[in-house]
């Protein structure tokens, strides 16, 4: 370019201008050059650094020298961001530019601003980002000769920059998350402000309501249930209390589908526990309420069909009952010759019509039971039982049946089983089904026994014979002690497939022991059940051939701190009245002292009641015929002074025989008082024995062991004899004549004969005559049992003299039992003469 | 012996129990309903009344409150002779104001001695 000429003057003033524009320029270069915070870095127009500030040096860590004219800033640039660049402005640009320092200049050499963020590469290899400008440096003719690239150093802006997107991302992340819990619960959600206006839903919201989330947010929650006043009473609920749970409310969808749904909510708080609203969860209940409307209606039905069940058990009971008293009632006295005589083969059928009348009762009986147990009307009336007396209860009961087939019965307990608190009534029937069963099953003449014991818990089930055997679980309870009580018999046994059928109503294994052995096949099934009942389990042994034995496990139930009296105000009456068995009522609070008394009293062929009480002992008397009453002194409330007072004002009453037992026995006052006998506690069987034969009271039962003679010619009906009155009679005086009866009945003083008629020489007549003129035998009672037809002058002739006549086509052991009761109680018998 | 009202429906359990009494020199009155056993009773006042408790018509425990109202009747004492023997049963049918309850099927011996018991204290 041509240079002008100018004038010397107008050059001096230009000098001048031209210095002080240099000295600005300078100063000012100088300012930036200078400034550490800046990297301010020049090149020559190929971009061989030229100039390199103080701030380039501290920021990048090379010395001027170390770079100028050696390098372009491209090399402390990282190459492949340089790349990168050089690629995007290629596109933008529509022209290729090399990656390198062209890369990093092009805008500004074309006259375009051009302010970028870099990563400088230090000397020592670290990096950092920078935002760099770049601008062109011309000369006066426009002409490019290098560039300046003004940096700074952008690393704190940049770590905010990555925190704040970091914080951005961990926002999305929780805000992801949290939609995510929302969405994925099985209720519909719901946030509400606190005037119950929805401010977000989840898709099951959506769903319920049939709207979509746009159009719920901002409306009032109440619009979607069918009852808009109890849902804003709902939000107004959790506004007042904090929270409301299983509220039911019905949603109502835009379609109008209904869903019952269980609605909670709480309230939701910012950090400085403003209310923000209401979080609310609307569960699904349609399923659950048609449920339990299905459960309802079972129940109902449920409830209806065992009232039926109890109404047809009740009826079947009473249509039953109906036509059998006729048929048992007809049989009995047919059978006991009270409408004339029969023929034996007449007798026998009518025995037989009898004891299936009997038979079909006891089928009703057991079926009611049953059917009790079943339905789980049949509850556990608990309390303390003295385990020893129940088993002697059992055995006496069994005794008769175990006679008839000569069968030894055996106790072997062990003496400190002490008492258990459980069903009296319910043992005692487990004790007797098994024994009766047992005795059934038995080999004639053989034993059966009665084993009881306590075991652990974990001995439950434990079998012990090594004969094939059956268990049945424990259910699961709290009890760690438990009774065990096996009957084991010698008889018939049972095959392993038979085992599989026991303990099943209406199982007796085969039909054809069924016709042999009488039952109804309901026992077994009984005694599991009621086994069950207490908590307990069974099990039985058996080997075919060679007998079987059951065991009844009950759970010991601590007996400590109950009230050892009579649970119930109203004492539970002896549903079977034995016929023939005179009741004695003994008042008695001590448990273990009427026991007693009762365990004595039975032996002496008494049914007892028991009453705690003096005020329960009246009620009981007056409600029963009572044949004598036993009396403690020491009573809680009214005493047994004041109770024989009362007693002795009922006309009614005032003849029963009141024997007092008593720690204070006042007999002065006692016989003031109408007392029959005064005795003072401990009393002995012997005391209680002699007091009743001194009272002309029933002295003696079967287990008191009788003398017995018996007078027939014939051997054989005598040996007959003798093995009925095997359990009945200690010692069986045996006389085959007349003369031999006068003669033993004179020297051995027997409680009683029983006397056949039709002898040789000296007939049952004569011996009749005999004792009853004599003092010393008057008093003998006589039984006569005859295979003459007793005519009405036979009875006339033997009136007065004998107890009862039987004849002995007619021999019927409870009879025969009966009328030994009879005769020792010098009662007269019905229908006898 | 006694003169004694037997209210029963069923004609063979009548006459089972008609032998029963006859047998020990009692003699019998019968009614089949309750309404005329109430009749017979107020017109014969027998010494005791057995009453079944099932009856077509009046039901025996409606009848035993009627003749405990009545100052004729009220002193008869009333045997309960029923096949009505679930739980509750008797404890329901003495409460009524039977003096003795008696379940069907009987037995003759026991049936004799409640009857001789009951004529005994009355």
């Amino acid at each position: 370019m041509p240079v002008t000429q100018k004038a010397p003057r107008e050059d001096a003033d230009l000098e001048v201008r031209r210095a002080e524009a240099l000295v600005r320029t300078g100063a000012l270069q100088s300012a930036i050059f200078n400034s550490a915070n800046f990297s301010s870095i020049a090149t020559d127009a190929k971009g061989v650094i030229q100039i390199f500030n103080v701030g380039a040096e501290r920021m990048l860590g090379y010395t001027a020298a170390e770079v100028v004219n050696k390098i372009t800033p491209a090399d402390i640039s990282d190459p492949q961001e340089v790349i990168a660049r050089a690629q995007a402005l290629s596109v933008e640009l529509g022209t290729p530019i090399t990656p390198g320092f062209e890369a990093l200049v092009f805008k500004a050499s074309r006259g375009i601003e051009d302010i970028y963020e870099l990563t400088y590469i230090r000397k020592d290899r670290s990096r950092f980002p920078a935002v760099v400008s770049v601008t062109a440096l011309r000369d006066a003719q426009g002409v490019i000769i290098g560039f300046l690239l003004i940096g700074t150093d952008n690393t704190a802006r940049k770590q905010v920059e990555e925190e704040r997107t970091k914080l951005d991302q961990r926002l999305r992340d929780q805000h992801f998350y949290t939609r995510s819990l929302v969405e994925s619960n099985i209720d519909a959600l719901m946030t509400t402000d606190p005037r119950g206006i929805i401010t977000d839903v989840n898709k099951q919201t959506e769903a319920l309501t049939g709207c979509t989330r746009d159009e719920l947010i901002g409306a009032p929650f109440k619009n979607y249930f069918t009852d808009q006043s109890r849902a804003e009473a709902a939000i107004n609920r959790v506004l007042s209390e904090g929270r409301v749970t299983n509220y039911e409310l019905t949603a109502r969808a835009r379609d109008g589908a209904l869903t019952v749904v269980s609605y909670n909510a709480t309230t939701f708080h910012d950090r400085d526990r403003r209310l923000q609203g209401v979080f609310a969860a609307a569960r699904d209940v349609t399923e659950l309420k048609s449920f339990e409307r299905t459960l309802q209606q079972k129940n109902i039905e449920l409830q209806d069909a065992s009232r039926m069940k109890s109404e047809f058990l009740a009826n079947m009971s009473h249509e039953l009952r109906t036509p059998l008293n006729a048929i048992m009632g007809f049989s009995e006295v047919l059978r006991d010759g009270l409408v004339g005589e029969m023929t034996e083969k007449q007798r026998g059928f009518i025995g037989d019509i009898f004891s299936s009348g009997k038979h079909l009762l006891a089928l009703i009986n057991d079926i009611l039971d049953l059917s009790k147990i079943e339905a789980g009307k049949m509850t556990l009336d608990l309390e303390p039982v003295e385990v020893s007396s129940l088993f002697v209860n059992s055995l006496a009961i069994i005794r008769e049946k175990a006679a008839e087939r000569r069968i030894r019965l055996r106790i072997d307990a062990a003496d400190e089983l002490g008492a258990i608190k459980a069903d009296p009534r319910k043992v005692k029937q487990i004790v007797y089904n098994l024994l009766s069963n047992a005795v059934k099953f038995a080999v004639e003449g053989s034993e059966v026994t009665l084993h009881a014991s306590r075991v652990a818990r974990d001995e439950v089930g434990t079998l012990r014979t090594g004969w094939a055997g059956r268990r049945f679980p424990l259910v699961d309870n709290e009890f760690t002690e438990f009774l065990k009580i096996s009957v084991s018999d010698t008889g018939i046994g049972i095959s392993p497939e038979g085992l599989v059928h026991l303990f099943k109503p209406f199982s007796q294994i085969d039909s054809g022991l069924a016709r042999k052995f009488e039952g109804t096949g309901l026992g077994l099934a009984m005694v599991k059940l009621l086994a069950e009942l207490h908590g307990g389990t069974v099990a039985l042994e058996s080997a075919v051939g060679q007998g079987s034995c059951f065991t009844v496990w009950l759970p010991l139930r601590p007996t400590d701190s109950e009230p050892i009296a009579h649970p119930k105000d109203e004492p539970a009456l002896p549903s079977e009245v034995r016929s023939g068995a005179a009741t004695a009522l003994v008042v008695e609070d001590d448990f273990k002292s009427a026991e007693l008394i009762r365990v004595q009293l039975e032996a002496q062929g008494f049914q007892v009641l028991h009453a705690a009480n003096a005020e329960t002992a009246l009620k009981l008397a007056a409600l029963r015929p009572v044949s004598l009453i036993t009396l403690d002194i020491m009573l809680p409330n009214m005493d047994g002074w004041e109770f024989l007072e009362r007693i002795k004002r009922v006309p009614e009453l005032a003849h029963i025989p009141v024997l007092i037992i008593s720690i204070v026995a006042d007999r002065n006052k006692g016989f003031a008082l109408g007392a029959a006998a005064v005795m003072q506690k401990p009393i002995s069987r012997q005391d209680l024995f002699d007091s009743l034969i001194e009272l002309g009271l029933f002295p003696r039962s079967p287990d008191t062991k009788l003398k017995v003679l018996v007078a027939d010619d014939d051997p054989k009906s005598v040996e007959l004899i003798a093995v009925r009155l095997k359990d009945l009679a200690s010692t069986v005086l045996r006389a085959y004549g007349g003369r031999e009866a006068i003669e033993l009945a004179r020297a051995e003083r027997p409680d009683v004969i029983v006397l056949d008629l039709m002898m040789p020489e000296i007939t049952g007549f004569d011996v009749v005559d005999e004792l009853s003129a004599h003092t010393e035998t008057t008093g003998i009672p006589i039984l006569i049992v005859t295979a003459k037809h007793v005519s009405a002058e036979d009875r006339k002739r033997l009136n007065g003299h004998v107890s009862t006549i039987m004849e002995k086509a007619g021999f019927d052991r409870d009879r025969f039992k009966a009328e030994i009761h009879r005769a020792m109680a010098g009662r007269p018998v019905v229908g006898a003469t | 012996m006694a003169r004694v009202l037997i209210v029963e429906d069923n004609p063979a359990n009548m006459k089972l129990a008609m032998f029963l009494l006859e047998s020990v020199g009692h003699s019998v009155l019968c009614a089949t309903t309750a309404e005329f056993g109430l009749t017979l009773a107020r017109a014969e006042v027998p010494n005791l009344i057995l009453m079944d408790i099932q009856l077509p018509g009046m039901d025996g425990l409606e009848a035993i409150a009627l003749l405990k109202q009545d100052n004729e009747t009220c002193a008869i004492p009333v045997i309960a002779l029923t096949a009505l023997a679930m739980k509750g049963d008797e404890e329901r049918i003495r409460a009524a104001g039977c003096a003795d309850y008696i379940a069907k099927p009987i037995r003759y011996q026991e049936f004799q001695t409640t009857v001789a018991n009951r004529l005994a204290a009355a």
